[in-house]
């Protein structure tokens, strides 16, 4: 008992803010950890009328020995379910977080009453409207992107018709925006093969003015072929920060037998950027068209589309002629608008096979190889990229896994602006060994040569970090970094960010409750 | 905010303190019997059509696979997956992978489906929905429920051999549930 009492000061001495992320944990542990009791058996309530708790924790922690700087960030998320009704809760800390900033609050919470066929969210939420062209909410915690809705959201949905409304105000980078924004969105399935759907939102942007967009989609599935549509126009007042409306189309079709798929894509953004100004926040996301890549070199230098003025196309294969061989060919082409239909000036193009090996069970070489060029960056450059990725199968649990990718990349600019093209290239090798399912360790250098068209060149060459990855039980997974890496950007969904260099050690635990 | 300070103390006993408690689950969990329900949800699959988990769990066991294009150890995953599959949905084992794709990439997955020769269900959470109900914090990640709708095993990420555990768990849910028809047709018969 003494022990007890020892150990609740011990939590209470702690930082009030990390005794309430404890808690957060501590809650599922002194709930019987794995929760769910039955009201039916205690109180004769219907079998569905009992609570489930829920909850998951991820933890990340670095410490870089050359700038002395720490960074914390932990995300602890908890559901409570009774029956239709559910609450959802998000504490987040970060000390400080990518803007430099220390915060910690209750992020995201918000009460559900739903059953098979209704919805209703009041509070935080995200949501998606067709391909996102209209309206895309959504969290990426790799990114730090968080602009989720502050409102109420309902959803009715039966026999082939779904509409949603919604009301609230979008999160911005530190806070949460003033100009609440409704919207509406509905879909019909005529058939089994064709679904039609519109969508409209309107916001008031302070200084800014009336937005409103509005637009329909689509799809249609026959066999071995589909096709999906969706047009939007926004509606600005003119003379502000973008001078007249927009629009924006994105088409796609999949064609495909077994072994074979074909996927086309074209996309028609004109003045279609819809961010709020005052927090720089994008209410919309479109398909940039742009592939995502595996490897880290590759999806280092990601395409962020200009929504402002781009059209573009994509092409992709994907085929298994043989039981042991797949291939991958992907074509991405976007360049600004020209007339009605043609393409003006190249902003990327990218062109990517990959060839995949299968040797009887005992190992998997997988080669790629990519040619980007981009105006998005100062030099115009150009990017060559073999990768090389090898497999070794030591035992059914055992493997070892080598990954050699090497970007090669030529630019017209340099600090010597002597008109001539100047080249570098940067390389990263690693080697892992994996045991199931215990975990990984994984030896990764990674090198450039830009310093060679620089005058001045404080920065490192040469990068190596350790990492070892651990499965703790079912639900918690350990992975833990010591030694250097660049800086460089991460990229999802044609959103970047720029990720600081690392010389120290990271500390990253994911757990599920 | 650096080294030394109060601040870095207070993060330092952050990170121990929350360490320590996971230690704590993570032994509190080797010992627990789960019986986590796992949420119901239906999603549109490669054509269109509403998937719901529930209606799946009346035909038998099923494993959830949160999977996108562009993420390599998902892919290894399911092709590891994909070769037993045919054999095991016999059975009445169904799987059951959930795209996490965006945007950007949705519109390639079927074309990428097919030319895996991927026979399972496929679906899109296109905005994560499923993901969070389910507190996936990375992919890949599986679930594997039984036919009770309870959740019997959760794994995060994949390495070679992984597949093995999987398919040694759904054999463990196939054997209670013949165990458990017998017991039943036993106690019938005493009647």
């Amino acid at each position: 008992m003494k022990n007890k009492f020892a150990f609740c000061r011990f939590l209470f001495q702690l930082h009030k803010r990390s005794f309430l992320i404890c808690l957060f944990l501590l809650i599922p542990l002194f709930s019987s950890f794995h929760f769910n009791f039955s009201f039916a058996q205690d109180f004769g309530l219907g079998e569905s009328d009992s609570w489930t708790i829920r909850a998951s924790n991820q933890l990340e922690y670095s410490s870089d020995r050359k700038t002395h700087q720490d960074i914390f960030h932990n995300w602890t998320d908890l559901d409570l379910t009774y029956g239709n009704y559910k609450v959802n809760l998000r504490y987040e800390a970060h000390q400080p977080d990518d803007w430099g900033q220390t915060w910690q609050k209750l992020s995201f919470r918000n009460l559900q009453l739903s059953n098979e066929f209704f919805n209703i969210t009041a509070g935080n939420y995200y949501v998606i409207f067709g391909r996102g062209l209209i309206l895309r909410s959504y969290e990426n915690r790799d990114l730090r992107h968080d602009n989720n809705l502050d409102g109420v959201r309902g959803t009715i949905e039966f026999e082939g018709f779904n509409l949603t409304l919604l009301g609230g105000t979008a999160m911005g980078k530190y806070e949460r925006l003033d100009d609440p924004l409704h919207a509406a969105d509905g879909k019909i399935a005529f058939t089994d093969w064709m679904t039609l759907g519109g969508s409209y939102l309107r916001t008031n942007i302070t200084d800014f003015g009336l937005v409103r967009l509005f637009g329909g989609n689509a799809s249609v599935s026959l066999p071995h072929v589909d096709f999906y549509a969706e047009y939007a126009k926004k509606d600005n007042p003119p003379g502000k920060y973008i001078p007249d409306d927009g629009k924006g189309i994105y088409l796609s079709t999949n064609i495909y037998t077994a072994g074979m798929g074909l996927a086309l894509e074209f996309k028609d953004y004109d003045k279609f950027d819809f961010t709020n100004p005052n927090q720089n926040v994008a209410l919309n996301n479109p398909p940039p068209l742009a592939r995502e890549h595996m490897y880290t070199l590759l999806n280092r230098h990601a395409y962020v589309p200009d929504l402002i003025d781009e059209r573009g196309i994509q092409a992709e294969l994907t085929s298994s002629p043989l039981e042991q061989v797949s291939l991958l060919a992907n074509y991405s082409y976007t360049a600004e608008r020209k007339d009605k239909f043609c393409f003006g000036k190249l902003l990327f193009s990218e062109i990517y096979g990959e060839l995949e090996y299968d040797y009887k069970d005992m190992a998997t070489l997988k080669g790629g190889f990519s040619r980007q060029e981009t105006k998005q960056e100062e030099g115009d450059p150009v990017r060559l990229a073999p990768v090389l990725d090898l497999v070794y199968y030591l035992s059914e649990a055992n493997s070892v896994n080598f990954v050699l990718e090497h970007l090669y990349t030529q630019k017209d600019y340099d600090e010597k602006l002597d008109g001539y093209k100047r080249t570098y290239y940067d390389q990263i090798l690693s080697l892992s060994f994996s045991q199931s399912p215990t975990g990984s360790i994984t030896l990764t250098h990674e090198r450039t040569t830009e310093w060679k068209i620089r005058e001045r060149w404080s920065g490192r060459k040469d990068w190596l970090i350790a990492t070892l990855d651990l499965a703790m039980g079912e639900n918690h997974n350990l992975s833990l970094s010591v030694g250097s890496r660049p800086k460089g950007k991460v990229c999802a969904g044609g959103v970047c960010v720029d990720k600081p260099a690392l010389d120290g050690w990271e500390i990253k635990l994911l757990s599920q409750f | 905010m650096f080294a030394g300070s109060k601040f870095v103390r207070s993060l330092f006993s952050k990170v121990l303190f929350t360490f320590f408690i996971t230690c704590l689950l993570v032994s509190y969990a080797q010992g627990a019997k789960k019986i986590l329900k796992a949420p119901n949800f239906s999603a549109p699959n490669l054509n269109g059509k509403k998937v719901e988990l529930n209606t799946l769990l009346q035909e038998g066991p099923v494993l959830i696979s949160f999977w996108a294009t562009h993420c390599k150890p998902c892919i290894k995953e399911l092709n590891q997956l994909q070769k037993l599959y045919p054999d095991y949905k016999k059975k009445g084992f169904e799987i059951l992978a959930v795209d996490v794709d965006g945007p950007r990439s949705v519109s390639r997955v079927k074309s990428k489906v097919k030319g895996l020769k991927w026979k399972f269900a496929v679906v899109f959470d296109t905005n994560r929905d499923i993901y969070r109900k389910y507190h996936v914090l990375g992919i890949p990640h599986t679930v594997l429920i039984d036919r009770g709708g309870n959740i019997r095993y959760t794994h995060t990420t994949y390495r070679s051999g992984d597949e093995k555990i999987i398919w040694k768990k759904v054999d463990q849910l196939f054997n209670e549930q013949k165990e458990a028809s017998e017991e039943k047709e036993g106690k019938d018969s005493e009647k």
